[in-house]
């Protein structure tokens, strides 16, 4: 039986934090720089918008490193 | 050459579950392809760039002031000089902006199906279908009235899936040849039955078939943007529909007045209508003589739009063109609503393919109207300006 401790509970906090945070910022990342894309094809004039905007979502995992350095 | 109808999948389809008549007889089924495999941000974020290049609202009303030499400039400036540049050769005046507006759409078109995928891909293919059949057609009419091949060839707008390679091999063959081409074609059934004298009845028949393929193609609209995409097309067959009857109502009034004290006469539409629209009652309103008609399409949605124009006003002074105009321009206004609500769907695509449409046929109007000495009020009565 393993045993559940303190430490091992917080540490799976931290996982959870960091990857749930991952997952939501590629895949926010991965919607916005597609769209970024189709918009700088047309117009490249848009490339330093499209860029700010697509490491916006980068944010998330930011919050979740903060969160799992919390814990 | 052309695909062959889909595979047909989830035979259980949403007719079994409807208790109304709406998805009657139409061959629904469950969409066998989701949004997974599409790539609605990547192509609604291009297609909305390649929206905002068409001309505004305001640019209309300057090229009423042109002459058609400063509209063929003016175009020849904008998305359009490409086509114009290299059809300059060739022909020239009202001709060239006709063909160069033609040419440009088809391509804007065959660029939206280059870079839609997945589901918008499947959706977008059946609706440009629309194009294949009016090229079927014209080849078909160009044919049998003995239309030299080029006047054919340039009538041609292959927006669809039909290449122009294909279409331009077509136009030199016999009728037979041609029908004998489509046999492997979705459109094969429909084209055996023509025997050189029902040609009406193809066109109608293939126009019904166009409508029954995009609504098998939308199946049962689950999700919001797809009702809206199946309330569109449902709403074109509507306008279709009232455009058709308003048309035949006012020549049979017309020919009732000259006939006085008879009972009026009413021409059996049945195989003209297109089935499936949205809120008219075809059935009943095709019965009715003019002025029961009129008073039956109070109760439609439609009739705010197109009262102005049929309130108060003689028979014979009616303009169905105007009717058509507005009952457009109520249509792409829901259209244009509704893409603001689904930001990330089919509809901004759709909208862009109707506003292309509706900026070549304005573009058209204006040029064909100045060329005939149309006065400048006239043509804007029949422009759509969002």
């Amino acid at each position: 039986m393993v045993e559940l401790t303190t430490e091992g509970l917080a540490a799976l906090s931290k996982a959870i934090a960091i990857v749930g945070t991952g997952i939501a910022s590629a895949w926010a990342e991965k919607v916005i720089g597609a769209a970024a894309v189709g918009a700088m094809v047309e117009n490249e004039s848009l490339f330093g918008k499209a860029l700010v905007l697509t490491v916006l979502p980068e944010t998330i995992v930011i919050f979740g490193l903060v969160v799992a350095i919390l814990i | 050459m052309l695909n062959t109808q889909k595979s047909r999948k989830n035979s259980k389809s949403a007719q079994d579950f409807l208790p109304n008549s709406v998805f009657k007889n139409i061959p629904s089924r469950l969409p066998a392809f989701g949004k997974g495999s599409s790539n609605y941000p990547y192509a609604v974020t291009r297609i909305r760039a390649m929206r905002v290049k068409l001309f505004p609202r305001d640019a209309y009303p300057r090229f009423l002031n042109m002459s058609l030499d400063e509209i063929t400039r003016k175009i020849g400036e904008s998305e359009y000089k490409q086509d114009i540049d290299e059809l300059s050769r060739e022909y020239s005046g009202v001709n060239l902006i006709e063909h160069a507006l033609n040419r440009n759409m088809a391509e804007s078109f065959q660029k939206v199906l280059r870079i839609t995928e997945g589901e918008p891909h499947e959706l977008v293919l059946e609706y440009l279908r629309v194009f294949d059949i009016e090229d079927i057609k014209t080849i078909l009419r160009g044919k049998l009235h003995s239309i030299p091949e080029d006047q054919i060839l340039q009538s041609l707008v292959t927006g669809g899936e039909l290449r122009y390679t294909f279409l331009s091999g077509l136009v030199t063959k016999s009728v037979d040849e041609i029908i004998a081409s489509f046999s492997d074609s979705p459109y094969g059934p429909i084209l055996k039955r023509f025997d050189g004298n029902n040609l009406p009845e193809i066109e109608n028949e293939l126009g019904k078939f166009y409508y029954e393929n995009l609504f098998e193609a939308i199946g049962w609209p689950g999700s919001a943007d797809r009702k809206q995409f199946d309330q569109f097309v449902r709403r074109e067959i509507d306008i279709k529909n009232l455009s058709l009857l308003l048309r035949v109502k006012k020549y049979e009034a017309l020919e009732n007045e000259e006939r006085e004290g008879t009972p009026c006469i009413i021409e059996d539409l049945s195989s003209m209508m297109i089935p499936h629209g949205l809120s008219l009652n075809t059935e009943k309103l095709k019965t009715l003589c003019y002025d029961d008609f009129i008073e039956a399409l109070r109760l439609t949605p439609y009739w705010d739009v197109i009262s102005p124009v049929l309130e108060n006003s003689d028979l014979k002074s009616v303009s169905l063109t105007e009717v058509e105009a507005r009952l457009t321009r109520y249509n792409l206004t829901k259209v244009t609503q509704n893409s603001r609500l689904f930001l990330i769907s089919i509809i901004p695509i759709l909208e862009f393919i109707i506003y292309k449409t509706n900026e070549v046929r304005n573009l058209r109007i204006i040029v064909r109207g100045k060329s005939a000495g149309m006065d400048n009020e006239l043509i804007k009565n029949r422009l759509v300006i969002l």
